[in-house]
């Protein structure tokens, strides 16, 4: 009743203040911004409370409030919150790297290795040979053989991509702590690098074989220093931010926020993977202050719990139902076969790399998210293949759409079935890995 | 250079400041910051090197509003209401007998000059001299810290220049919110447009909106986590409404600080966040305003700007002295504790800019200028000032007098607990 009462203040506030006046100096946005916090936290919990993951209560709060269904807000208010969302994956990206411990990393490395190179092999070949099978319902997709093979490939080189911020979002909300939370964190973060070259690889293929129409690429010197600058400037950055706070500990707050923005401009301004760039900045951070940075990770958190908030609901905004409906014949096959990939390649990997029952068993399901990256890399190819990408781009966006709904409430079946949860049972004896191969109950 | 990266170094370049030099400047040089960002503003500014071009400046509209926000909000949580009736009864008489008399002369001497000598009409310069009444009853809260801090010592003065700050700023804003409100311009939208009352009203019920929906969302769960959430979006929502609306943002945070404060159990934990959110972003507030400021050379602008800053001096110091006087108390405190409020401080340079920015307001780069110049007149020394004020005022501690002082304060207040007791 309160979160009704909560609601209905909202949308009227929005309702009867908005179309009083057109836009006036970035006050619509502060309002969408505002609006967005508490209408999608409240819907987060009204799903918490059917055990729904909160934040497929966010992403339904965009949806629904957004310009696609209800229109509370519209897509340009959307639009201008677009600086948040930059935030919220800069500050993922951030927590997730210092959430790596150097030894713990070494120790797991053979397994999150192993399990990577399974999924993303046949979850690529899955969605590739289903795409190539109903390649009559894409017309893009309908041309010569050989073009059809290269499209479906890059398609393929997007769709394998997670999603660290539901992943991470989902451990903070759960508070899972255990060895296939930890594996399934590695293989997510690590899978972010290997796809931005399988992506950028794929995309210098297709643009060989289909005429694009596109000027220039990246070359193979701009890939090396997208990857290579950005190891090195997020080392001296979280070297840096190590450096600050042997110094300063206090008031973290604002310094939190204030270092994901920088390290987002400061990879935009040097053309480095800001995601990447982040992660090692995070990483080191965690690794060379001796403890420190354990301060700014709450403070971080802290800071970041309603950007992670709005960032979710406005990528819950950005789904089209009409579009999803319309392409859902061609979407929820590759959505399964995906699935499907994700499942077998990660079994096979585990299996071989001697990884634990529980994360054999049920890591897969924490990879089924998709959400930023994902849309990112689709935008990236409309904007690289104006003809092809942009036909491409409405399927892609279907598919994530899916993905990102379904993804995190498999991630929490999986958690709970591994045991995880804070409290249960079965966590209180979390595996410890003593070996790459040797795992025994703590 | 990207707007982004821009206000990235300003915030940087503010947040190194706050921790690291402010606080020590303050100890050691008994100084407020707050004055030197808008000179650097200035200089990063349009006028002087165009760091900072107009299209920028338009760009950092939300972060100057949700400054305003914050700032509205930080003065309504000083009203925390069980501590405010412990205060003195003759504290609240003088306190808002030296911010009215300001008000006025300020108010009274503009309008006479912008009549006499510019040959405006009543209603024309009414809203002005409104407006720069309103700048001119604020004060600096951090001065008096900061100066009775160097001193080491309390006494029934410092709570009186405590008391005053909060009057100063609560009449400021409250009387610039409803001239907003008054002097609404028609909008679009509805079938009859609303009166200045119902502008009003509207004000105050987004303040009041925005600090039930705080509760509501908070509901039983006290866990700071929740509270930042709901803070967060709550003053985002008050601010963007009531800046939306034409209306000031500065009013309806107030509004809604009073109820948070005295509604609230995390109250000590909000007023800690809100202080560490608010002073980076006061100072980037500071550094715009200044690359905002075009300081006109002209009579038109000069004479008012010179008017204000000695009417001020006036109301400030007489109005101080001569509600001492007729209290009775002007032994207590001295002719010239009013001296101690001539600090203007980042409160009233933000009413200023909201007059700026606003569309339609008359004489917008005079009241501007007025709250500019009247910032960069007193703030370097306001603390300086408070510390020469107190000096012969606060006996050294423990010594008979200072037992006196207190005794003194608790004699006045003994009248108004039995006032109201009987009321």
């Amino acid at each position: 009743m309160r979160r009704l009462a909560i609601l209905l203040l909202l949308l009227a506030a929005m309702q009867y203040v908005l179309p009083l006046r057109s836009d006036a100096a970035g006050t619509r946005a502060l309002m969408t911004f505002g609006f967005l916090i508490l209408a999608a936290v409240t819907v987060g919990e009204l799903a918490k409370a059917v055990r729904i993951p909160k934040i497929v209560g966010y992403l339904g709060a965009g949806l629904v409030f957004g310009p696609y269904v209800t229109g509370v807000f519209d897509a340009q208010a959307a639009s201008d919150l677009a600086p948040i969302s930059g935030l919220a994956i800069a500050l993922i990206a951030f927590l997730a790297g210092a959430e790596l411990r150097w030894d713990e990393t070494r120790k797991r490395g053979k397994v999150i290795l192993a399990m990577l190179g399974g999924e993303l092999m046949l979850s690529l070949m899955a969605i590739t040979a289903t795409l190539l099978a109903l390649r009559m319902f894409v017309p893009v997709l309908a041309g010569p053989w050989p073009e059809a093979i290269v499209l479906s490939l890059l398609v393929g080189s997007i769709l394998v991509v997670h999603s660290p911020a539901v992943t991470m979002a989902m451990l903070g909300e759960t508070g899972a702590k255990g060895e296939m939370s930890r594996t399934t964190l590695g293989i997510v973060l690590v899978a972010d690098v290997v796809v931005v070259l399988l992506f950028s690889g794929m995309l210098s293929l297709a643009r060989a074989v289909v005429d694009s129409g596109a000027a220039g690429g990246p070359t193979i010197g701009m890939l090396v220093w997208e990857i290579l600058g950005a190891i090195l400037i997020g080392a001296a950055l979280g070297g840096l931010v190590a450096l600050y706070l042997r110094w300063q500990t206090g008031e973290l707050f604002i310094f939190a926020i204030a270092v994901a923005l920088f390290g987002t401009e400061l990879a935009k301004a040097a053309h480095v993977e800001t995601l990447l760039m982040l992660l090692t900045a995070g990483f080191v951070m965690e690794n060379v202050s001796g403890g420190r940075g354990e301060v700014l990770r709450h403070a971080m958190e802290r800071s970041a719990a309603p950007v992670f908030v709005v960032f979710f609901a406005l990528a819950g905004a950005k789904i089209v139902p009409g579009e999803v409906l319309a392409l859902a014949g061609v979407a929820v096959p590759v959505v399964l076969a995906r699935m499907l990939g994700i499942y077998g390649g990660s079994r096979m990997g585990a299996t071989w790399a001697g990884a634990a029952p529980a994360v054999r068993d049920h890591a897969w399901k924490g990879l089924v998210s998709q959400a930023g990256v994902a849309i990112g890399l689709a935008t990236l190819l409309a904007q690289a293949l104006p003809g092809a990408g942009t036909g491409l781009q409405a399927l892609i966006l279907a598919v994530i759409a899916i993905n990102e709904t379904i993804g995190p409430i498999f991630f929490k079946r999986g958690i709970e079935a591994a045991g995880e949860l804070p409290g249960d049972r079965k966590s209180s004896a979390v595996p410890v890995v003593v070996d790459a191969d040797v795992v025994r109950p703590a | 250079m990207s707007s982004g990266l821009l206000l990235l170094l300003l915030v940087g370049l503010a947040f190194i400041t706050t921790h690291v030099l402010s606080d020590w400047v303050a100890r050691k040089f008994v100084v407020v910051s707050g004055a030197e960002y808008l000179l650097v503003g200035l200089l990063l500014g349009p006028m002087v090197f165009g760091v900072l071009s107009e299209d920028q400046l338009g760009q950092f509209a939300p972060v100057t509003l949700l400054t305003l926000g914050f700032l509205g909000l930080s003065l309504g949580m000083r009203c925390h209401l069980p501590t405010l009736v412990q205060v003195p009864g003759m504290a609240w008489r003088l306190a808002f007998a030296q911010s009215f008399l300001t008000m006025i002369t300020v108010a009274g001497a503009i309008v006479v000059v912008l009549m006499s000598a510019f040959g405006q009409s009543m209603m024309d310069a009414l809203p002005t001299a409104v407006a720069l009444g309103a700048i001119a009853t604020i004060s600096l809260p951090q001065a008096v810290e900061v100066g009775a801090k160097a001193l080491g010592r309390e006494g029934p003065t410092v709570q009186l220049l405590r008391t005053s700050t909060l009057v100063d700023g609560i009449v400021g804003v409250v009387t610039f919110g409803l001239l907003l409100a008054l002097d609404h311009a028609q909008i679009g939208g509805l079938a009859r447009a609303p009166t200045a009352t119902e502008w009003a009203v509207i004000a105050t019920g987004i303040g009041v909106a925005s600090g039930a929906l705080f509760h509501l969302f908070l509901g039983s769960d006290t866990s700071g986590d929740r509270a930042i959430v709901a803070l967060g979006g709550a003053t985002l929502l008050a601010t963007g409404a009531a800046a939306h609306l034409d209306l000031s943002p500065l009013y309806s945070t107030t509004v809604m600080g009073v109820i948070l404060v005295n509604t609230t159990r995390q109250r000590e934990m909000l007023q800690r966040i809100l202080a560490r959110a608010q002073r980076p972003l006061v100072y980037v507030l500071l550094v715009l305003a200044g690359a905002a400021w075009t300081p006109g050379t002209d009579a038109f602008v000069l004479l008012p700007v010179l008017v204000f800053l000695l009417a001020r001096w006036v109301g400030k110091v007489g109005g101080a002295r001569l509600a001492a006087r007729a209290n009775g108390v002007l032994a207590v405190h001295g002719p010239d504790w009013g001296r101690a409020l001539l600090g203007q401080g980042s409160l009233a340079l933000a009413l200023g800019f909201v007059w700026l920015r606003r569309e339609g307001s008359p004489f917008p780069d005079l009241v501007f200028s007025a709250a500019v110049a009247a910032m960069l007149f007193t703030d370097l020394s306001a603390a300086r000032i408070v510390r020469s004020v107190l000096e012969p005022l606060l006996p050294p501690e423990g010594t008979a007098d200072a037992a006196h002082a207190i005794e003194g304060e608790i004699d006045l207040s003994d009248d108004d607990v039995v006032a109201r007791a009987g009321g």
